[in-house]
């Protein structure tokens, strides 16, 4: 009895997991067809968004199972509304194929989208390089050849020059220093991060070691290793570079969201009092339990509660008429094939309902991750004002006539 | 290498040195050859180096820096003004900046008095009015060149057959689907009249059952959108099948005589380099059209 009552319960499981397989698969046929038939025929432009709807409830379905798949996709198609793209660079950010660019991988409940990395490279400005007028005669392989073409925003060519110029055997060490330490800028440029670290743990020792050191940490924040960052920025003697240093294992601490530890680090230095006054407590959030539970109860209203009322009315709109359709079909069952179409509408409400509570979970994660990147913006608005970077003067003796290179090619 | 470091000593050597670097197809390496030769200052004729900077980081896919180099050249060295800025304007045209290439053409049409020099710009022009399927435009430009047959043959583009945007969606907007099958597009024209006649016969049935809710969903989600679908399809495909006809024009045109400038050709002819295929557009893709494919819009 318990063996046959067991076998029942195992092919039925079987035949339900059968089914379900099957619904998706055919649930993608569907969504293929379409694509392939009625989409052209109602004209171009009809999704605001790349991926579309259909392609994007299909790789939903295809990434996540048949029914998050298409609680997903309805989620879609509810924020698929006139008011999209006003949202433009606030959720949805950048286009692809001339529409908004929200791919699935973004609205995945429980699978947080990894923030993009800003890339921020710090590095020497073109026009801080030692570049004066060429004079007639000058030596050709020279460093102020490597100056000239950094100054013209040449970089992979500079870094080239400035390392002829280190490999030069009778090169002053001096300026042996200044051409490795600028091979790192240029390759930190020419966003070689790698090389630009090897150039600069070359200078790593005696007067430009706090700089190699710098540059070092530079170059691992433009690469965002922002824990290796630091730990070059630890190792600079204390006193050297004072204020660079601690701006900058600060902003290191910004682009991981760690806005307290950052505070407290700009706290150390009262050049930075601005960016330590920014007060990380003051960061508005909304709560994704409370949003998910409002719109569980009126559609909409938590995509309202986390910034985004035209898709909580939109939301609500769609719910609410599907609801009602469905609610008349039901009413006047007596009338002949009503059972269909009361079921369609039962489905419709269900699902639009189920993306809606979904998409309010999402929308108040995307607003927290909105507020930070805000604050982190407003953060390096203020670190951009601040120069950060190096200064080569002492290495390179004068600003405006650098030190003249001796090397093996003179004529 | 150190052989040719020595062999760098003297200007005269060191372009050398860069003309052979370029003649083994080294264009960065001679880009930064006679960019140290221009940073020296000792070379006897700094534009033509210039020109041969250019030519080289053109080659090397360095378009921007070549630009730069070239109008630099110009404006240092007025007789090399015409090499340069056709150069310039090949450079943009291959880079596919057609507008910023034709500027280039009209500001150099100004300095230019040497009429065999002009007709070759307004040629060039011509060509960048054709890309843009301008008609008329390249063949009022074709004559003003002197070409009286190929502005002949362009005019004769204008005679193809063409369908009328505005008729196609005034079809479509009566029956639709027919905008759709007048522009060419008989299969997506039939679809759609079974599709929007289906939306309209279901709202029919529906409203003489007395089943409004029914009527009411399927005229506004299904019949309305199709409808509408219609009579954008229509345009869209028209204006796109006047476009098909020019490009084929043009292409059945370009068959029987090749119509693209040879922008490089004074200029490799002044600084005696050879040009490279990479540089020239016809070379650089071989019995290929170059006219601007429109990329399909995709549907949902």
């Amino acid at each position: 009895m318990m063996r046959r009552s067991f076998c029942v319960l195992a092919m039925s499981a079987a035949l339900a997991s059968a089914g379900y397989d099957a619904l998706a698969v055919s649930g993608s046929w569907l969504i293929d067809g379409y694509k392939a038939v009625l989409s052209p025929l109602q004209g171009r432009r009809m999704c605001n968004f790349w991926p579309t709807c259909s392609r994007f409830t299909r790789e939903a379905i295809q990434s996540q199972g048949l029914l998050p798949g298409v609680v997903i996709g309805a989620d879609r198609l509810l924020r698929c509304n006139p008011w999209a793209w006003n949202l433009l660079d606030q959720h949805y950010r950048g286009i692809s194929q001339d529409r908004l660019n929200d791919p699935v991988g973004n609205h995945i409940a429980w699978d947080p989208p990894g923030e993009p990395a800003g890339l921020t490279v710090l590095a020497l400005q073109p026009e801080d390089a030692v570049a004066d007028r060429p004079a007639p005669g000058r030596s050709a392989a020279s460093l102020p050849f490597a100056d000239h073409l950094y100054a013209n925003q040449d970089f992979a060519r500079a870094a080239t020059e400035y390392l002829r110029v280190y490999l030069t055997p009778s090169t002053l060490p001096r300026t042996r220093d200044y051409a490795t330490l600028m091979a790192g800028e240029s390759f930190l440029r020419s966003g070689e991060f790698g090389r630009a670290r090897l150039a600069f743990a070359q200078a790593d020792r005696g007067q430009t070691a706090g700089l190699a050191l710098y540059g070092n940490a530079r170059a691992w924040f433009a690469e965002a290793g922002y824990e290796n960052a630091r730990s070059a920025l630890d190792k600079i003697k204390n006193g050297e570079l004072a204020t660079r240093r601690t701006a900058l294992q600060g902003w290191s601490y910004l682009k991981e969201y760690r806005f307290r530890r950052a505070a407290d680090v700009f706290a150390e230095d009262d050049a930075l009092a601005r960016l330590a006054d920014m007060d990380p407590g003051k960061l508005s959030a909304r709560s994704r339990a409370l949003s998910t539970v409002m719109s569980a109860v009126i559609p909409g209203s938590g995509q309202a509660y986390s910034g985004r009322v035209g898709d909580g009315i939109y939301s609500f709109l769609t719910v609410a008429a599907t609801g009602l359709a469905f609610y008349w079909f039901a009413a006047n069952h007596e009338k002949d094939s009503s059972y269909v179409k009361t079921s369609l509408f039962g489905v419709l409400t269900a699902l639009f309902h189920a993306g809606n509570v979904y998409g309010a979970n999402i929308a108040a994660r995307d607003y927290n991750s909105l507020q930070r990147r805000r604050y982190l913006e407003r953060a390096e608005d203020i670190l951009r004002t601040i120069s950060l970077e190096p200064d080569y003067s002492s290495v390179s003796g004068s600003r405006t006539a650098p030190a003249t290179p001796t090397t093996g090619v003179q004529d | 290498m150190t052989l040719f470091l020595l062999l760098a000593a003297s200007a005269a050597a060191q372009t050398e040195l860069a003309d052979r670097l370029y003649a083994a197809g080294e264009y960065a390496s001679a880009a930064t050859e006679y960019q140290r030769v221009l940073f020296s200052e000792t070379a006897d004729e700094p534009a033509l180096v210039r020109l041969k900077l250019g030519l080289s980081l053109g080659a090397a896919d360095e378009t921007d820096r070549a630009v730069d180099a070239l109008r630099r050249a110009g404006e240092e060295e007025p007789g090399v003004g015409f090499e340069a800025g056709m150069a310039v304007a090949g450079l943009l045209a291959n880079d596919r900046r057609l507008e910023r290439a034709r500027l280039e053409l009209l500001d150099l049409l100004i300095f230019t008095t040497d009429s065999a020099r002009r007709g070759e710009i307004d040629a060039a022009l011509a060509w960048i009015d054709l890309q843009d399927l301008a008609v008329r435009a390249a063949a009022a430009g074709y004559t003003r060149a002197g070409l009286d047959d190929v502005a002949a043959g362009v005019e004769k583009l204008n005679s193809l057959p063409r369908r009328s945007p505005t008729a196609a969606m005034l079809m479509s907007s009566i029956v639709p689907g027919s905008g759709e099958i007048y522009a060419g597009r008989t299969l997506t024209g039939l679809l759609s009249l079974l599709v929007t006649g289906s939306a309209a016969a279901g709202t029919y049935w529906a409203a003489k059952s007395d089943d409004w809710v029914t009527a009411a969903i399927v005229f506004s989600v299904l019949f309305l959108r199709f409808y509408n679908g219609s009579r954008i399809n229509a345009t869209d495909f028209a204006e796109e099948f006047n476009r098909r006809q020019l490009q084929r024009g043009i292409a059945e045109l370009s068959d029987t005589r090749s119509l693209e400038p040879d922008w490089f050709r004074s200029i490799c002819l002044k600084t005696g380099l050879s040009c490279p295929a990479a540089l020239g557009p016809s070379l650089r893709n071989p019995g290929k059209s170059v006219l601007p494919v429109r990329t399909p819009v995709p549907h949902e």
